[in-house]
């Protein structure tokens, strides 16, 4: 049976290998603040100052910070903040096979915010149309799921009959 | 007439060399170049147009096609179609994942549309429009000016198509000569059954690629596609049609026996009526993985053995000269 520090152990590895080391910290202190767990209080304190001031900036923020403006920022900001709810690549291996399906090398990529810094410099050279479609495709959303796909099937089956009996009538 | 005498597979496969080859920076970075669009121009003779067929059914036809596509596109730098001709639609949910939800909600254009030769009027559209200019269809991927690109199916498209007065097989062949000849590469996953939809795919593709898995009813499905190849051939004297090549898959586990005796007794049948047909075998097996389930749903966090499938591949591309 594992210990608890091992199961411990384990967990922040798991947690650390998807968010990166930093993110996980970040969170974790802010965890601490909040709930005023006394554990936690003394887990955050242990934490360098230095990691709280070095804090990923979300992807949004990235685009607000980057040099492009009009109707091209609109789109990437719509990206971005579709990026930082997770229903764009949202976890770093679908932000490496996007990459790669770009012709692009997936590379400096600890965790999933460190990805968005460079799928950024890939999505800045595609034309505005195809970044409309990313907004608005699901086909980046992550890994899909057979009931709701079913779901889909069925409601189109049920629009089938309607269809023949128009084209019979 | 064997690509190989299957025997010392175990060795081949797992060479160190080959494993990596989508992962190798240079050779990535080499071909990042190419899929930039530096080098975009369609082939001189048009594309490559293979069709993956075998009329057994769960032999890995719709996962081989998706993964050939992909591959094509992100490895070689291929400018590459899709084309689901089966009305379980796998193919194109393995290559649209979520947005294939979207897809059949939106009542979107799909090889059932190519076959009418319209789109039908919608409940926004009162009036039929014509089909998609150039293959506007479904865009997996675009890489500078070269893209994977999907001609999606649906679950009525059987239905459909037998519903129509005198359903045409040569629409699809029509169609891509029409719209598709830029590409590189165009794949086609067909269904497990002789119908007009087989014959579509034979009036559309110049090369046949037959999965098949080492077991028993492996070949099963071998005398059906021999005959209905040949019944076409002597029905259609100007197409040329070859099979490429047998691909062995879901061959072995990694670390396993290599399938053991019954595997050896499959193979046995597998070399025997593919001799008799005088189609070779690919030298590359594919072995069994859960990554393959897994790259089909869209979930890129563990590949296992399915990373090895870049071998076949690229002895694929070898064949036909891409």
């Amino acid at each position: 049976m594992k210990s608890r520090k091992a199961l411990l152990n384990e967990l922040l590895k798991t947690l650390v290998d998807e968010w990166g080391h930093e993110e996980v910290a970040a969170a974790l202190a802010d965890t601490a603040i909040s709930s005023g767990d006394s554990m936690n209080r003394r887990a955050s304190s242990l934490q360098p100052h230095s990691s709280r001031g070095k804090r990923r900036l979300s992807a949004t923020a990235q685009i607000e910070r980057a040099a492009v403006e009009g109707e091209r920022k609109e789109v990437l900001l719509q990206l971005a903040e579709r990026y930082d709810r997770k229903q764009f690549l949202p976890s770093v291996a679908d932000v490496r096979e996007f990459l790669i399906m770009m012709g692009a090398r997936p590379i400096g990529m600890k965790g999933r915010m460190d990805a968005f810094r460079v799928l950024l410099q890939s999505l800045i050279r595609l034309p505005d149309e195809r970044l409309r479609q990313f907004v608005h495709t699901a086909q980046h959303s992550g890994p899909s799921e057979l009931g709701p796909l079913s779901d889909a099937i069925a409601a189109a089956g049920e629009r089938l009959p309607r269809q023949r009996q128009a084209n019979t009538d | 007439m064997e690509r190989q005498k299957a025997g010392d597979l175990s060795t081949q496969f797992f060479s160190r060399d080959s494993i990596w080859i989508l992962f190798d920076p240079r050779r990535h970075k080499k071909l990042t170049c190419r899929q930039l669009g530096e080098s975009a121009m369609a082939r001189a003779g048009g594309p490559i147009t293979v069709c993956v067929i075998n009329l057994k059914g769960g032999v890995g036809k719709s996962t081989i096609s998706a993964l050939l596509a992909r591959h094509g596109h992100t490895s070689r730098g291929l400018d590459v179609l899709a084309i689901d001709i089966d009305p379980q639609a796998n193919l194109s949910q393995g290559l649209m994942h979520n947005e294939y939800r979207r897809f059949l909600a939106g009542q979107r254009p799909s090889i059932v549309e190519v076959f009418k030769g319209y789109i039908p009027p919608t409940a926004t559209s009162s009036a039929p429009k014509p089909l998609p200019p150039n293959g506007t269809f479904e865009v997996i991927a675009q890489a500078g000016t070269r893209s994977l690109q999907l001609i999606p199916s649906r679950f009525d498209f059987s239905d459909n198509l037998l519903s129509a007065v005198r359903p045409d097989p040569t629409t699809l062949a029509r169609f891509l000569s029409s719209n598709f000849q830029h590409k590189d590469l165009i794949i086609i996953d067909c269904a497990p059954t002789e119908s007009i939809l087989t014959t579509a795919a034979y009036h559309a593709s110049g090369n046949v690629l037959v999965p098949v898995k080492p077991e028993y009813f492996a070949t099963i499905g071998f005398p059906l596609l021999g005959q209905s190849l040949n019944n076409f051939r002597s029905q259609n004297r100007g197409n040329h049609i070859s099979v490429l090549g047998v691909i062995v898959n879901n061959a072995f586990y990694h670390g396993g026996n290599d399938g053991g005796p019954e595997k050896a007794q499959a193979m046995k049948e597998i070399r025997a009526e593919s001799n008799k047909n005088g189609w070779p075998i690919y030298k590359n097996e594919i072995p069994h993985s859960r990554g393959f389930p897994k790259l089909m749903r869209g979930d890129y966090s563990y590949r296992g053995n399915a990373q090895y499938f870049s071998m076949f591949a690229d002895e694929f591309f070898r064949s036909v000269g891409l």
